[in-house]
């Protein structure tokens, strides 16, 4: 086997899995960047870069599946707070709802025995 | 990275550092049409500023470059650019490949004259105003809120301006410094021309109008009823002039008042009305700060973008200073009460009384 496959396959899934943990980072409240970074950094394994997780938020905010709103913090400058539209919460529960088939289909079969 | 919000204070080579680094961010993202290279840039400079809230400054390159390990690479943060190569693999079409690719190019083409169009139109309608001078006011009002527009476009996007901040200063600028110096300076005019006035006709009261023993009004000019009137000097019942009390009083005081500024007549009275302007302006100044303190967005609201950096502790500072400076003042007023007494009558600089004619 590839010795680089293992890192490789890690490599693509964190990538696949980053984009539903920063929707699900949204669920039920707003957060900015910054916020949305560190919480998903706290996760093992994965955010490789912290800063991965902006272009992911450019990108939802342009397909209208996050909104954005400037509110001023005491601490300094205003801060962009992120938070999901109705149609990001739609993708969110169906991506939930795929994730949680795919893991249960996974279990089911790592633990299904040969006759 | 030109035009972005301040930022927090780097050590020169930071600074250089931070600047290649967000070049290599917009150079990264700038083939994805899925992204905004402004907003993301804006993204990185906010996290950044985060990261140092608390720490001391200027930050070194040592430290920066830790907060840049961590956030990575920012080739590494996105895929290779759609519509930038074909797709090799069985799922590829040249149809959706084209389609793609059109959708890529419009998605640029979008971007950029929209985030243009209000900076030009703002410049545009100042221009007018500026060929067409009669049209001014009213365009540099029209263009102001066109360039207040454009910036809450910009900042609601999370995007720094970059050189279309010079379409918009203009404007701003024009409006933002007046309403700066009205701000700071403002309440104090009407204040130092009112202490002027009441100093005026204090001393003209003890100047220009005497009234004598017998009732009868001796003036060093001739003077109409109404400017003795002003002055508090009023017929009573049988005919003979008196000086209301209260008006002595308060004339006797302001008098007192200027007699205990040094030197000569003429410039103890341009003292004293500096005197009054400097303490209504540390009080103003009070108010001012604790306003600022307590709602920094007001200026930076008010007076953008001349106060797009002012924080609340730039309102703290100002309230401590103008505090300090008002209870100087206070000290100073006090001695000058002591020096020119406090009873009504004490004695006072001697003037020469001018030739009098009676009324």
């Amino acid at each position: 086997m590839d010795p680089d496959f293992l890192a490789n396959w890690t490599t693509q899934m964190r990538k696949g899995l980053l984009e539903l943990c920063v929707l699900a980072a949204l669920k039920g409240r707003r957060l900015y960047g910054y916020d949305i970074v560190k919480r998903l950094a706290g996760v093992g394994g994965l955010v490789m870069g912290e800063g991965t997780v902006y272009p992911i938020l450019s990108r939802f905010k342009k397909e209208g599946l996050v909104d954005t709103a400037l509110v001023e913090s005491p601490e300094g400058p205003a801060r962009k707070y992120y938070q999901l539209t109705p149609k990001g919460r739609l993708l969110l529960a169906r991506m939930l709802a795929a994730w949680a088939e795919v893991r249960d289909g996974i279990d089911h079969v790592a633990a299904e025995q040969l006759p | 990275m030109t035009g972005a919000a301040p930022m927090i204070a780097l050590t020169p080579d930071a600074q250089f550092r931070l600047g290649l680094y967000l070049h290599e961010v917009r150079a990264a993202v700038a083939r994805v049409p899925e992204v905004n290279p402004d907003e993301i840039e804006a993204d990185i400079r906010e996290h950044i500023e985060t990261e140092f809230r608390d720490a001391v400054r200027p930050v070194t390159l040592a430290e920066l470059e830790a907060v840049l390990v961590r956030l990575g690479p920012p080739a590494q943060w996105v895929p290779s650019a759609p519509g930038s190569a074909p797709p090799a693999g069985p799922g590829w079409s040249p149809r959706a490949w084209l389609r793609q690719a059109v959708h890529s190019a419009a998605g640029v083409l979008w971007r950029g004259p929209e985030d243009w169009r209000l900076p030009y139109l703002a410049f545009g309608v100042f221009a007018l105003g500026v060929v067409a001078f009669p049209l001014f006011p009213l365009c540099l009002v029209l263009s102001y809120l066109l360039a207040r527009a454009a910036r809450a476009v910009a900042a609601e996007k999370g995007v720094s301006l970059g050189a279309r901040r010079w379409l918009l200063y203009p404007p701003l600028v024009l409006v933002a410094v007046p309403l700066l110096l009205a701000g700071l300076f403002g309440p104090v005019v009407p204040a130092a021309a009112g202490a002027a006035h009441e100093l005026a006709e204090a001393d003209q009261f003890r100047t220009l109008v005497v009234v004598r023993p017998d009732g009868n009004l001796a003036s060093a000019r001739p003077v109409g009823d109404y400017e003795v009137y002003r002055l508090g000097v009023t017929r009573g019942p049988n005919g003979k002039w008196v000086i209301a009390a209260d008006r002595r009083a308060y004339y006797e005081a302001l008098n007192r008042y200027t007699d205990a500024m040094p030197g000569p007549r003429g410039l103890a009275h341009a003292l004293a009305v500096v005197f009054a302007a400097a303490g209504a302006l540390a009080a103003w100044w009070v108010v001012l700060g604790g306003i600022t303190w307590a709602a920094p967005v007001v200026p930076r609201a008010v007076l953008a973008p001349l106060a797009d950096g002012f924080e609340a502790r730039h309102g703290r500072r100002m309230f401590s200073w103008a505090v300090v400076a008002f209870v100087l003042w206070c000290g100073f007023a006090y001695q000058l009460a002591g020096a020119a007494g406090a009873e009504p009558g004490a004695p006072a600089r001697p003037v020469a009384p001018p030739p009098m004619t009676t009324k």
